[in-house]
């Protein structure tokens, strides 16, 4: 297919028949995610912090160089990952951003600790003299959990996928995953049912759901190119969707 | 109030702040306590006002809202940025003879003019540009630009802060208030900051607006009623945001006030 959903003019669509591996690398040669800070940042204004150009927001801007429409091309992607014909690599295209990744983890924060919240309150019998009462420590630890997950985990796929010698940039990683979280959002959204399987279910389904969107965006590139470590590799991504998954219902949906 | 400009221009040398209202800076010593208070709880009101009864080109034409968008087209390289604020304070103004239209100036657009690195006025409005460069600020806009705007969003968020802590379950009152406050602040940076990578041109001062906006939360929890959304993040975010990406700019406010709201109901 010619044609990707970003609709950006200088965005070479390669042809599917081109081997995933090589498509991948052309992919992260041409930019996407590579430090454009260094060209633009260098000759221009000094940030106050001096030396260290990270402390800018121009050094990050690059990651947010997203409009709308391609934004919901990518979460549309990421919930319906079946039967598309581009890969999501090819679909970020030369801007993975990180915009997706950090408020789709927030997002799925406030809907973890609003949820977990209205379910008690469902499930609360009440006794003489007590009242229901909202738990707030659960946001912090929610946050603290979610935007572990959202942080860690790319950074292990990377170091991993470095290994095997496939240079993904760290922000295609990142943005990966970031968008592959927008699976438990809605799933998450239906946990305040006061059935007791139903958080369950409903977990489980976002954690197949996510792992299918990881399958397919990594699991290409990685049986192509290093085969031996593809299984281990792309169980362990498995074991760690399902582990966010159990984790959300343990911690937050105990009842 | 020619004198107040030439201060002005004496302030500007000796600090990189300008007053909102003509060499505040030079003045406030002078002067007394009542009267600094006055006028900053004026200004907080007026915020206030902007902010809880917002409209497109408060105060203004259309011309003005144009203006917002082709002056970024014209882009502001170089520039100092305190003389640029000044050279925006009165060039717009025409000379020193508006100090009332000054006055007048809507807490939205005043903000936006001081944080925006601007270009000389133009002596002819031609039409919009359709997908404006917008630039973030020369310099990391991790600072206020104006000093004193930030008393209205502070007694805000303290109030809402104390009142959600006081109603809160008794073992978790601390932190509630130390999560409220958080949030507010931390959230108001967050929406910036956005806005900012995005290629948005605002300053911390956005933290005036939310905390402005807050107030009608605040009010709301006193009067026990629904909470209200203001608006007038919408339309402040509009004018400084390129159209394709302004729902991006968007969604974290509305995700912020959906949170503060949702921590108000939860009572």
């Amino acid at each position: 297919m010619a044609s990707t959903n970003s609709g950006e003019g200088d965005f070479m669509a390669p042809s599917y028949t081109e081997s995933a591996s090589a498509a991948l690398l052309r992919d992260a040669e041409t930019g996407g995610g590579q430090m454009r800070s260094d060209a633009t940042g260098a000759g221009e204004d000094v940030p106050a912090g001096g030396l260290c150009s990270c402390l800018s927001i121009r050094y990050y801007q690059p990651y947010f160089d997203v409009d709308t429409q391609h934004v919901v091309d990518r979460i549309k992607y990421a919930l319906f990952p079946f039967k598309k014909e581009s890969t999501f690599i090819q679909l970020l295209g030369p801007n993975p951003d990180a915009y997706g990744p950090f408020w789709v983890a927030t997002s799925l924060i406030f809907v973890i600790a609003v949820v977990s919240n209205v379910s008690s309150y469902f499930q609360f019998v009440g006794t003489e003299g007590s009242a229901w009462t909202y738990d707030f420590a659960a946001v912090v630890t929610c946050a603290t959990t979610i935007y572990g997950f959202a942080a860690i985990i790319p950074l292990l796929i990377w170091a991993a996928l470095r290994y095997m010698q496939l240079p993904l940039p760290l922000i295609q990683t990142v943005a990966i995953y970031g968008y592959s979280l927008v699976a438990f959002v809605p799933c998450t959204l239906l946990n305040f049912i006061p059935a007791p399987a139903f958080p369950w279910l409903s977990e489980i389904a976002a954690a197949a759901a996510s792992v299918v969107f990881l399958l397919k965006a990594l699991g290409p590139v990685v049986m192509e190119k290093a085969p031996q470590h593809a299984m281990p590799f792309l169980a362990s991504i498995g074991a760690v969707q399902l582990a966010l998954a159990l984790t959300i219902k343990l911690v937050f949906f105990k009842n | 109030m020619m004198s107040a400009a030439q201060q002005q221009a004496h302030g500007q040398q000796n600090s990189q702040y300008v007053g909102q209202m003509d060499g505040q800076n030079s003045m406030t010593l002078d002067e007394p306590v009542w009267q600094t208070v006055k006028r900053d709880l004026t200004q907080v009101g007026s915020k206030l006002q902007v902010v809880l009864l917002p409209r497109e080109n408060q105060g203004r034409g259309p011309e003005e809202a144009e203006r917002l968008y082709v002056q970024e087209g014209e882009g502001g390289s170089g520039r100092e940025e305190g003389r640029a604020r000044e050279a925006v304070g009165r060039e717009e103004d025409g000379g020193r003879g508006n100090h009332a239209r000054e006055e007048m100036m809507t807490g939205e657009e005043d903000m936006v003019f001081r944080c925006r690195p601007s270009a000389p006025p133009l002596m002819h409005h031609t039409h919009i540009l359709p997908a404006p460069p917008l630039r973030p600020c020369l310099r990391p806009c991790l600072r206020p630009c104006l000093p004193g705007d930030l008393w209205g969003p502070l007694l805000v968020c303290l109030t809402l802060s104390i009142l959600l802590s006081i109603t809160a379950p008794e073992e978790q009152g601390a932190l509630v208030f130390a999560a409220v406050f958080f949030v507010v602040w931390f959230g108001a940076a967050v929406v910036t900051m956005n806005a900012q990578l995005l290629g948005g041109t605002m300053c911390v001062l956005e933290g005036g607006r939310e905390g402005g906006s807050v107030e009608g939360l605040v009010m709301s929890v006193l009067a026990c009623s629904q909470a209200r959304v203001a608006p007038a993040s919408v339309v402040f975010i509009g004018q400084v945001i390129a159209p394709e990406r302004k729902v991006l700019a968007l969604f974290p406010v509305f995700f912020f006030y959906t949170f503060l709201a949702w921590l108000v109901l939860i009572q």
